[in-house]
């Protein structure tokens, strides 16, 4: 097992993670190697899945991207969380130019082209003491804000 | 049974049949009382591990006793008394909410805590009897949460 890969399964078997799940703030779905897909407890009972590409961690943020949990595979954009933060985190015109990255500074793909942002969010600076669970708290964080697609389109996608 | 067992330090997590004491598996000190996560009292002193069985959660708090939270917004400041068990997510609630600042729904949803002054995220599971460690109040702002551009 690589190093990235060790780091990562001690991180996802913490209290942290665990008590996540207990909680019901998100649901660990699936590791394989350094991907591990989630699914995260978001407004009005809706779940949102995200995948997140943990290659080189700790010492590199992961980078993620939506995922639709019964296809495996990345969520249409069509379904993308919406309205408060979520516009700005999950925006289709920049994020698929990044393989679906969250415009955040807990995705390496974001934080490559904003070497400000350490400055200007001093609360959200990558270092070796973050983990999977700070990029699952602020994801939540966001997804709190969000107000489309409501869960009744969400699941009549899923139904189609 | 998994129990998370939360004090002023931090938190751990410890195994335990329904028939054993709080005192014993979390082993309080003589004088300290046992409060069920988001709980407004404390549990009896001979409480055992089964009046959690039925809660969607096993946690605990091991504290002296409650915490007065002070929340500051828009240059208003709000106290309230919480017990020491009580999540952050609680407390958010409390302080969005028409006891606190009530602010309109969608407007609250754009808020967030963190310690006064300071910008670092908190956990939502976290105790406020955690973050105000040895003492009884807790201070807090109640802001939006980062907007990422440029």
């Amino acid at each position: 097992m690589n190093p990235d890969e060790k780091a990562l399964v001690e991180d996802l078997e913490s209290d942290r993670v665990m008590s996540g799940v207990d909680r019901g703030y998100w649901r660990l779905v699936t590791r394989d190697g350094i991907l591990v897909t989630f699914d995260l407890a978001a407004k009005n009972g809706r779940q949102v899945g995200v995948r997140l590409d943990c290659t080189g961690y700790p010492g590199v943020a992961p980078t993620g991207q939506l995922w639709s949990i019964p296809d495996d595979a990345p969520l249409p954009v069509a379904l993308w969380p919406q309205g408060g933060r979520a516009t700005a985190v999950f925006n289709p015109s920049w994020s698929t130019q990044f393989g679906g990255a969250f415009y955040f500074p807990y995705d390496r793909r974001a934080l490559d082209g904003h070497p400000g942002w350490a400055t200007a969010h001093p609360g959200h600076v990558w270092d070796l003491d973050k983990t999977v669970v700070d990029v699952l708290y602020l994801l939540r964080e966001v997804l709190r804000t969000a107000t489309i697609p409501t869960i009744d389109s969400t699941r009549q996608e899923e139904a189609s | 049974m998994r129990i998370y067992v939360h004090d002023s330090e931090g938190n751990r997590v410890v195994e335990a049949d329904e028939a054993a004491t709080l005192a014993d598996v979390t082993g309080a000190d003589a004088g300290a009382k046992i409060w069920a996560e988001d709980a407004a009292e404390p549990l009896a002193a001979d409480a055992t591990v089964g009046v959690l069985a039925d809660r969607d959660v096993a946690a605990v708090h091991v504290g002296k006793g409650h915490i007065t939270v002070s929340a500051t917004y828009a240059g208003a400041t709000k106290s309230e008394t919480f017990g020491p068990g009580t999540k952050i997510d609680k407390v958010l609630d409390w302080a969005t909410g028409k006891d606190g600042f009530n602010v309109p729904e969608g407007d609250g949803d754009d808020l967030v805590l963190r310690l006064k002054g300071s910008t670092d995220p908190l956990d939502p599971d976290t105790h406020v009897g955690t973050l105000a460690g040895k003492g009884e109040t807790l201070a807090l702002d109640l802001l939006p949460g980062d907007k990422f551009a440029g």
